[in-house]
């Protein structure tokens, strides 16, 4: 004996069953589609629904946050279906001709839209080197790369960190006189990465012979120049 | 007259792409004061938001112990203070990465 009742899933407006389906991934919608005309119906219909499959499809992910309109966003990503299918890679690979600025220990990294080198260390001069990437690819005559070269007058910095959204680098150096003065004294490197110190104490004969160190001042890319 | 078992160490927040301070930065340097040797160390900072997290490890750096953590300074560099936020007598074992400054 066969029920004509509906499942209880459909005591649900379809506004909210729509929220809840969006919610779950391709596959699940796709099985959604099969379980009954119902529910197939139903997302066939919502535009958002579709709007999330075709995303899926592409490798896009949208967080969905307010501020643009279903068909904006439809917009947007064919948009930016049919720039990927007209994209032209006329060639294989770029190439940046920027020699690395010579330096003590540097060590590179990429940071957001920069190649970074750095230079950190005891008694010596330390700052660091940046390749914008971005200016390096949009310039209209340059077909070398410029490194900008950041450079710390204090000499004793251990290290640094940066902050690519906040435009923010941070250089930690040592200013007290026992330590420039017995680190330059008996300075041991257990590994090659350049923070990794060790040393020993050069007490007695420190304040004698050891200068104080004062507050780093930068000098700006232009000045560097 | 300044203690000898101490180490004062500079922060100074800078903007990067040109290196002068930071106009976020409430001051231009920031002043901590190590125990002893703590700046001879194995030692990182990190960028969080706000703050600036700077570790300094264990004297002894052996292969064996290359993440062991000792000390970790809290710093607030845009509202301008520094914390002593953890100081162990021994270290401890620590999943601390020394990846690169960012």
């Amino acid at each position: 004996m066969s029920s004509t009742t509906a499942p209880p899933i459909f005591l649900l407006s379809n506004e909210l069953l729509i929220e809840i389906i969006s919610n779950l991934c391709p596959n699940d919608i796709f099985a959604c589609r099969g379980a009954c005309r119902q529910l197939n119906d139903l997302i066939v219909d919502s535009q958002l629904i579709q709007y999330i499959i075709r995303t899926a499809l592409s490798g896009v992910y949208d967080p969905l946050d307010p501020g643009l309109s279903l068909p904006e966003r439809l917009v947007a990503l064919e948009r930016w279906e049919t720039a990927w299918q007209e994209v032209d890679l006329r060639e294989s690979h770029a190439r940046i001709d920027a020699p690395v600025p010579k330096g003590r220990t540097a060590v590179e990294f990429s940071f957001g839209r920069y190649f970074v080198v750095i230079r950190e260390g005891y008694g010596k001069s330390a700052g660091y080197s940046f390749l914008d990437m971005h200016a390096t690819f949009s310039s209209d005559h340059t077909d070398v790369a410029r490194w900008t070269t950041i450079k710390i007058e204090t000499p004793n910095v251990l290290v640094f960190a940066f902050a690519s959204e906040l435009d923010l680098a941070v250089a930690i150096s040592c200013v007290s006189r026992s330590l420039a003065f017995s680190l330059a004294c008996s300075h041991i490197r257990l590994f090659p990465l350049p923070r990794f110190f060790h040393a020993g104490f050069c007490n007695t004969v420190l304040d004698r012979l050891c200068r104080p160190i004062g507050h780093p001042t930068c000098r700006t890319a232009g000045e560097q120049r | 007259m300044p203690d000898r078992r101490r180490t004062t160490l500079k922060i100074c927040p800078m903007w990067f792409s040109t290196g002068k301070p930071h106009p976020l930065a409430s001051r231009p340097t920031l002043d901590i004061s190590v125990a002893g040797a703590s700046a001879y160390n194995v030692s990182d900072t990190e960028v969080i938001g706000d703050y600036i997290l700077y570790w300094v490890g264990d004297p002894m750096v052996t292969r064996q112990n290359e993440g062991t953590l000792c000390t970790i300074y809290l710093v607030a560099w845009k509202e301008g203070w520094v914390k002593e936020v953890r100081c162990l007598r021994r270290s401890i074992s620590a999943s601390c990465a020394h990846g690169p400054p960012f």
